[in-house]
């Protein structure tokens, strides 16, 4: 029997038998378990034979290639099921040279990578004419790599150009007018104001830059905007969202299939040791590990729309200098509340619905929260390659008067799911695309920093939305303010030994 | 790091490196005498080792170093070499081989030891040739080598290294380690000892030597001022001088020897683990057990013993009307909860942090990620894939708010081949004793603010244990949690605070009237062997998994008293290091998982109304 060597995780007892037969016997159970969902339903894609689902390996009696990928010994002791073949991208569209002159225009429009159509195009021409199986495949591998990385398409009415073309759709709430001078969140919320509600100084050397700890009230607050935004989602008659509790760690393949680079110097993907952990990346949102979810499967038509929430951690490895970003408006780690949609295409305006659907929740949950916000159709450039169209929603924020994205929604149409390949049976019989639609309801640390710098009071006081008071603790209160027993502690590195006596 | 070598495992991972760095061609016939190489690639240099194994004798290993090309190799392919040798000890070693293993890698090592360059090569402290007990070829954190870059000098642990391995300490040392059934060798170490001392000794005394002779040449050069230079005073000062030259050398000769074999001692004193309680015993001691108690306990009682076949909470869930588990190979153990036990999660999260806020506990909302330092000050070894997740190097993050390097020739260089030298290693651990700690690393508290109590909710994340049982929520990379974390005064206050948060536990999983429904669970006290090095005592709820068979840890409070907060400078404004007390109220994964199995009826389906009552009360 031969087996690769899995990382260092790699263990004799694989070598035996035995082993093997609790393998197959603890996959048989888990076939009869739970079936739906789990094998990737058998694709038939004639050219890319990948589909090395266990099933087949484990009747081979060869485990080799269905682990390989993941190289992870955890992964030895479970089925592998999860598998994800090249992207099965709408070639006769974007290779039909009709199309040429839309696809660079919009390519251009878009700043996306630029692709040699003409190339591409002549290469189907070629797979149009190759005579034997073996050469048509290699073809389309290469086809098809080149081309995944054309965006998708845009929407006509977005706005062509950059940032500053955005289409201003509405402004809502009242913007609060200030009669004094107001704080930004990090010294409204520092210790030595007296609210110690956050901790964003002196953790370079244990936690790293860009990394902040929410205190007392702030994390109840945390935990308030949970609890505020979750019932409001779950609790719609007929639309009601389904919560799932996602994973934070993915393979990488996931994440690019979403249309996140996982590799590269701009990369924003935070990666495991590989050598100690196999492929291992962080979730940078809950829509990777959502579109993870639904990866391979196919739907009913009667089982979508689909709406999807998931509650999670969100890793970023994301850096930035400017002024206005200090303190907990762009850092690495953060919970958010994430919306995910599946939709058919049968008419073909089901997820543009959807993400009016998902827009106007937002809204709603802002709304709620008293702030001051605008909500923005973004342009071509702001798009990224997923998206057909987003929709931005910026806040207030007072004390740098700027406005800061708090969430963003996106209709992705079909560009996940045919790297992800979910499908759905339509009404006609054959198996289409589905459109996946995401957007943000809860950014904790953004919506904390809105909240804050909008609700302070001339006193160092913060006023606590009305909406999150019955989830703050004791139940109703109303104002933060300073704590009763303060909790003081003072870094080594900046105290002198007057200092000290006087910390004492 | 615990040697432990398969030679199957190492076999087949040079070769993997082999062929994975370079390409070399390797022979792999498991049966005859082979030879490979074993190259790695660093940014300016290739260097490679041989590796000569002969199979049958399995690591007889000669591991021969036959050649270490380019005797000029840099700091920076010296450090690769060192990390490849790590990589050499993660493997499991048969017993019997282990002391000749232990001999090929001493001689590897001692090569290596040859060609490092000076100051820039990783401390590390590998115990003398043949050294049959644990090894540690990594490099520590907390102790950083003199002459190293500021910005790995995070924190200076408080060890004095006399004290701690005084005459009197030796044999309360010895009966701890055997008592935690450690495999660290006492006998080694005080042979390092020695040889620590006897180099201070020398060290010292040439040092207040020179000392002495910097003061009398300086004493001179002002009798020459006042009353000019007579011939005996020249000479005296040319004596002087020429000594004071000749101590210099033997000084910096020395100096390296010194630094040598403190890196040593130091890194093998920060790996004894923490002294035990009292309450800490040879075996598990059940303290509370809900037979009694418990409505839903006496149908499990019945029923442990016949062999019905209960079913597992993954099975139990696919028959929930409005919830599910999915495993997903989307990374190793993923899971996704659906709907009912998604909302399960949270809702008994809330629970938990309710009756904390009740309790006079205050939230904290932590970062995932803890640099090294942290880690290993916390006692867990960070070069143990199966202790701790480790992040690959992003060096580009770091703007720099620590104080700088020395060097700027030793900054990180992203994108530089094998990575940044001194770049700063990352491990996410998410929720756990790490992330309050970190708060108050290399911090003063302020006394009267003491006894201070935290919790953190969110998420846990560990690498998962193997099973062959297939995909269960007992087994998982990452988990929500519901952490705890007191910082006290003193020893009897932590014992206070420690007693207080074991209440706490058993207050928030035993029924307070016998008609309450809970689950099924017992508080045991945690045996010395399985308590981690940083714990002094341990105590945990455990719940009953009907499919198991056996009890699961969903909650635990452990005791660390002042070890942690030696090793990351964390006192209070006393001046005294803090005592701490850390624990968890849940691990509501795991919890979740029992609450199911309890629940189930004798025809499979999850209907008993503990379940609800457990998570629905709010």
């Amino acid at each position: 029997m031969i087996c690769q060597p899995f990382g260092h995780h790699f263990r004799c007892k694989l070598w035996q038998s035995q082993s093997l037969l609790n393998l197959s016997r603890s996959y048989v159970r888990h076939l009869s378990t739970r079936q739906q969902g789990m094998i990737p339903p058998a694709i038939q894609y004639p050219l890319f034979n990948r589909t090395n689902c266990i099933h087949r390996n484990v009747q081979n009696g060869t485990l080799r290639n269905s682990l390989r990928g993941f190289s992870n010994s955890v992964h030895l002791s479970k089925p592998i099921s999860f598998h994800i073949n090249p992207p099965e991208l709408n070639i006769e569209y974007l290779l039909d040279p009709c199309n040429k002159d839309i696809i660079q225009k919009n390519i251009m429009n878009r700043k996306g990578e630029s692709v040699d159509l003409g190339h591409l195009i002549e290469l189907k021409r070629q797979y149009e004419a190759a005579s034997n199986d073996v050469e048509k495949k290699n073809i389309l591998s290469s086809i098809t790599k080149e081309a995944s990385s054309i965006p998708n398409n845009s929407h006509p009415d977005s706005p062509i150009g950059d940032e500053a073309k955005a289409r201003l759709v509405k402004l809502c709430g009242e913007k609060k007018e200030f009669n004094f001078k107001c704080k930004s969140h990090i010294d409204l919320c520092s210790a030595e104001s007296g609210l110690d509600l956050l901790k964003v100084r002196n953790v370079g050397q244990t936690t790293g830059n860009r990394t902040y700890y929410l205190k007392g009230d702030a994390a109840q607050m945390q935990q308030a905007l949970i609890k505020y935004t979750v019932p409001k989602l779950l609790n719609r008659q007929d639309k009601s969202f389904t919560l799932i509790s996602v994973p934070d760690m993915l393979h990488p393949d996931i994440i690019e299939a979403c249309g996140f680079k996982t590799t590269g110097d701009r990369t924003q993907v935070y990666t495991l040791d590989q050598e100690k952990h196999g492929q291992i990346c962080l979730s940078g949102t809950a829509e990777m590990a959502l579109g993870g979810f639904y990866a391979n499967r196919v739907l009913d038509l009667d089982q979508l729309p689909q709406r999807v929430c998931a509650v999670s951690r969100c890793y970023r490895a994301e850096t930035s200098n400017r002024e206005e970003e200090k303190g907990i408006y762009r850092v690495h780690q953060f919970t958010k509340v994430e919306m995910f949609g599946v939709t058919a295409d049968e008419t073909g305006t089901e997820s543009e619905e959807l993400l009016k659907e998902f827009i106007e929740l937002q809204e709603d949950l802002y709304d709620g929260l008293g702030l001051h916000f605008r909500i923005l159709d973004m342009p071509t450039e702001e798009l990224g390659a997923p998206a057909y169209r987003k929709y931005d929603m910026e806040a207030w924020m007072p004390e740098k008067q700027f406005w800061g994205e708090i969430s963003s929604s996106s209709n992705c149409t079909d560009y996940q799911s045919r790297r992800l390949h979910i499908k759905y049976r339509a009404r006609d019989g054959s198996e289409k695309f589905v459109h996946t639609v995401n957007g943000t309801a809860c950014a904790v640390p953004r919506l904390i920093m809105a909240i804050v710098e909008n609700s302070q009071n001339e006193d160092g006081t913060i006023s606590i939305p009305q909406a999150l008071q019955k989830y703050m603790f004791p139940k109703g209160k109303q104002i933060i303010e300073k704590p009763e027993k303060p909790w003081k502690t003072q870094y080594y590195y900046k105290f002198s030994d007057e200092q000290f006596r006087r910390f004492r | 790091m615990k040697m432990s070598i398969s030679p199957t495992g190492l076999y087949l991972h040079i070769l993997k490196n082999a062929q994975g760095l370079i390409g070399t061609k390797c022979m792999l016939s498991p049966f005859k005498k082979m030879t490979f190489q074993f190259c790695i690639r660093s940014s300016c240099s290739v260097s490679s080792l041989y590796l000569h194994k002969n199979m049958t004798s399995l690591l007889s290993t000669n591991i021969l170093v036959a050649q270490l090309s380019q005797k000029k190799t840099k700091a920076s392919s010296s450090s690769h070499h060192l990390k490849s040798v790590r990589n050499l000890s993660r493997y499991a070693l048969p017993p019997q081989n282990e002391s000749k293993f232990n001999q090929g890698l001493g001689s590897l090592w001692s090569s290596l030891n040859v060609h490092k360059s000076g100051k820039y090569f990783c401390s590390s402290a590998l115990s003398s040739i043949g050294n049959q007990a644990s090894m540690r070829f990594s490099s520590s954190a907390l102790h950083v080598r003199k002459g190293y870059p500021s910005s790995q000098k995070i924190v200076k642990p408080d060890v004095d290294v006399d004290a701690v391995l005084s005459e009197e300490n030796i044999p309360k040392l010895r009966e701890n380690i055997n008592r935690r059934k450690m495999r660290l060798d006492i006998d080694i170490l005080m042979q390092d000892y020695e040889k620590f001392r006897e180099v201070r000794d020398v060290f010292q005394k040439v040092e207040t030597e020179k000392q002495d002779i910097t003061k009398k040449v300086k004493l001179l050069v002002g009798q020459f001022e006042t009353t000019g230079k007579t011939s005996e005073a020249v000479k005296r000062m040319k004596t002087l001088t020429k000594r004071g030259r000749e101590l210099r050398e033997e000084l910096s000769g020395l100096k390296d020897q010194w630094l040598d074999i403190e890196d040593k001692i130091m890194i093998q004193v920060l790996e004894l683990p923490n002294w035990l309680d009292i309450c800490t015993k040879e075996h598990e001691n059940i303290l509370l057990e809900h037979h009694k108690t418990c409505s839903s306990a006496d149908q499990f009682i019945k029923e442990m013993e016949p062999p019905i076949s209960y079913k597992d909470h993954v099975e139990l869930a696919s028959r929930l009307p409005d919830g599910n588990i999915h495993f997903r190979a989307v990374s190793p153990t993923a899971y996704y909860l659906e709907g009912r036990l998604a909302e399960a999660e949270l809702s008994l999260t809330d629970h938990f942090s309710d009756q904390l806020l009740e309790a006079g506990f205050t939230p904290l909302s932590c970062p995932d990620m803890f640099k090294s330092v942290v880690v290993e000050g916390c006692g867990v070894d960070t070069e143990d894939p199966e202790q701790v997740l480790t992040l690959s190097c992003r060096g580009d993050l770091e703007d720099g708010d620590s104080p700088d390097s020395e060097s700027s020739s030793t900054k990180t260089q992203p994108g530089s081949a094998g990575g940044p030298e001194w770049s700063i290693t990352y491990h996410l651990t998410g929720v756990s004793h790490m992330a309050a700690t970190a708060y108050i690393t290399k911090n003063y508290i302020w006394e009267k603010s003491l006894p201070a109590k935290w919790y953190s909710v969110g998420r846990h994340y560990q690498p998962a244990k193997e099973d062959l049982n297939g995909p269960s929520l007992f087994n998982t990379c990452q988990s929500s949690r519901v952490q705890l974390c007191a910082a006290t005064v003193n020893c009897s206050e932590s014992d206070i605070m420690y007693q207080e948060m074991v209440d706490l536990l058993q207050r928030l999983y035993t029924p307070k009237t016998t008609s309450e429904i809970f689950p099924y669970g017992r508080m045991r006290s945690v045996p010395a062997p399985q308590l981690a090095m940083w714990e002094s005592c341990r105590n945990e709820f455990q719940l009953w998994s009907p499919s198991l068979r056996k009890f699961i840890t969903v909650a635990a409070v452990s005791k660390s008293n002042d070890f942690i907060s030696k090793r990351l400078m964390i006192k209070h404004s006393g001046g005294h290091h803090v005592h701490m007390v850390h624990g968890y109220v849940a691990d509501v994964t795991k919890l979740i998982a029992c609450l199911l199995e309890q629940s189930q009826t004798k025809n499979g389906e999850v209907s008993l109304p503990l379940f609800q009552s457990f998570v629905e009360m709010k």
